[in-house]
């Protein structure tokens, strides 16, 4: 083996992929060449330094409580009926303790996902591709929810942006961005049935028609159900669209 | 009848949980760390991590007690990020086209790499950053490939397992991987002076 036909086997004999009779030639050879053998430890040293300086950055213990915490509602869809009538039994009887989600955790997230976005909100007209994926994400659902029209309510001036399906957490959302008076808002739709893991007075409240509204960061979310869809307005701005 | 019936229930919610979460636990720290260098920030990454960790825990069934829990949780982890980004799933399977050297580039590339292989322990101790910037400006296909084999250790066989993409295609994004980021660390070791600007 000479030095060239060496070194088109760098990456291999570095990365440990060479079978027993070429990582034999390599050894022979760079027992040989002292050029050869230099520039294949350096490479080596890189190799290993690169990876040590990747090695790094354990998982925030409030990231890894958070990842146990989600494996409670993956039980619950893992064994639905199951898990369901454990559910009812256990929350009657109180026996056993039962996670479940924190209901501001989830306003939290529909705030981070408002934010996300909220800076290139560019807006139009209520556009046909746009109302599509409403239409689809209310059809199945009963309820007498339509998204609020473009234009003046009142004093407010409406506008709608884009609308996109996404993700509060694990459940599937429908995430509608308008900017009203100019202020960026987002209006998130998803399932009623996500309301079922809110703690039971919260859930009452909500069950019953109620409009909740939280605070998050300086961020109002008014949250309400409506048959089977439960709609979060998320706005830095005062204004009354579609709540309750 | 409903309490013993929910009583068995709880136990096998509670044990699978509880054998998932002992199996998930020595690879917290790899999964963090692939996910935040994969996920565009610290955010996204953990939702991503909580997709894969739900998603892996209600297939738990088809794992295999014995086999390889890290390579499981990293196909789906990895899956999840994936289903995210088509642009990088359909680069994934796409071997990476033959580079066309520009012959002088390369001579001085060549020589300004030799001049960081004279003493790389010394310049790797001064580039921690660039390193991290640099993984992170590869592209999504080459970047996970990537991080897999360099910072998880993952043989070729298993990123092929992992990534259900061939070997030969393993091979090519680790090879264009491993070009970009020495002509990142090059260009910086030229930039801080570390080597000389021309053979």
């Amino acid at each position: 083996m000479n030095c060239n036909q060496a070194r088109t086997l760098l990456t291999p004999w570095l990365d440990d992929e060479l079978d027993a009779r070429s990582t034999a030639e390599i050894q022979a050879h760079l027992q040989a060449c002292a050029a050869c053998q230099a520039r294949f430890e350096s490479e080596s040293r890189v190799e290993q330094r690169v990876a040590e300086h990747l090695h790094d950055g354990a998982m925030p213990e409030l990231v890894w409580e958070r990842l146990q915490a989600g494996l409670g509602r993956g039980a619950v869809l893992r064994w639905p009926w199951m898990a369901a009538a454990a559910a009812l039994v256990v929350v009657s009887l109180s026996l056993i303790w039962f996670y479940r989600p924190e209901p501001f955790e989830l306003f939290r997230q529909q705030v981070a996902a408002h934010r996300e976005r909220v800076d290139d909100a560019i807006p139009g007209a209520l556009a046909a591709d746009m109302l599509a994926p409403i239409t689809a994400f209310l059809s199945g659902r009963e309820t007498g929810w339509s998204p609020p029209e473009p234009g003046l309510h009142g004093l407010h001036q409406l506008e709608w942006v884009d609308t996109e399906a996404t993700r509060i957490g694990v459940d599937e959302a429908l995430s509608m961005r308008v900017t009203c008076c100019g202020s960026a808002i987002t209006l998130f739709l998803m399932d009623a049935s996500v309301v079922a893991s809110f703690p039971a007075e919260l859930a009452a409240t909500i069950n019953k028609g109620e409009s909740v509204q939280a605070t998050v960061d300086g961020v109002t979310t008014n949250t309400f159900r409506d048959g089977g869809v439960l709609v979060s307005i998320v706005s830095e701005h005062d204004t009354d669209i579609g709540g309750k | 009848m409903t309490g013993e019936f929910l009583g068995d229930v709880t136990d096998v919610t509670v044990n699978d949980q509880a054998q998932f979460v002992a199996l998930l636990e020595p690879e917290r720290d790899a999964l963090w760390r692939f996910a935040s260098r994969m996920c565009i920030d610290k955010g996204a990454a953990e939702d991503c991590l909580q997709d894969a960790t739900i998603v892996a825990f209600r297939k738990f069934d088809d794992f295999t007690l014995g086999t390889s829990f890290r390579a499981w949780m990293f196909r789906i982890l990895t899956n999840t990020i994936l289903n995210n980004n088509s642009k990088a799933r359909r680069a994934m399977r796409q071997r990476a086209a033959p580079v066309v050297l520009d012959l002088v580039a390369a001579a001085e590339h060549e020589h300004a790499w030799e001049g960081v292989l004279d003493d790389p322990d010394t310049f790797l101790d001064q580039v921690s950053d660039p390193i991290r910037r640099a993984v992170r400006g590869l592209p999504t296909h080459e970047r996970m490939v990537f991080l897999l084999r360099a910072a998880e250790n993952f043989s070729y066989r298993d990123i092929s397992e992992t990534l259900q993409i061939p070997m030969g295609t393993v091979m090519s994004h680790l090879f264009r991987a491993r070009g970009r980021l020495r002509e990142l660390l090059t260009a910086h070791a030229r930039d801080t002076g570390f080597v000389m600007d021309t053979p």
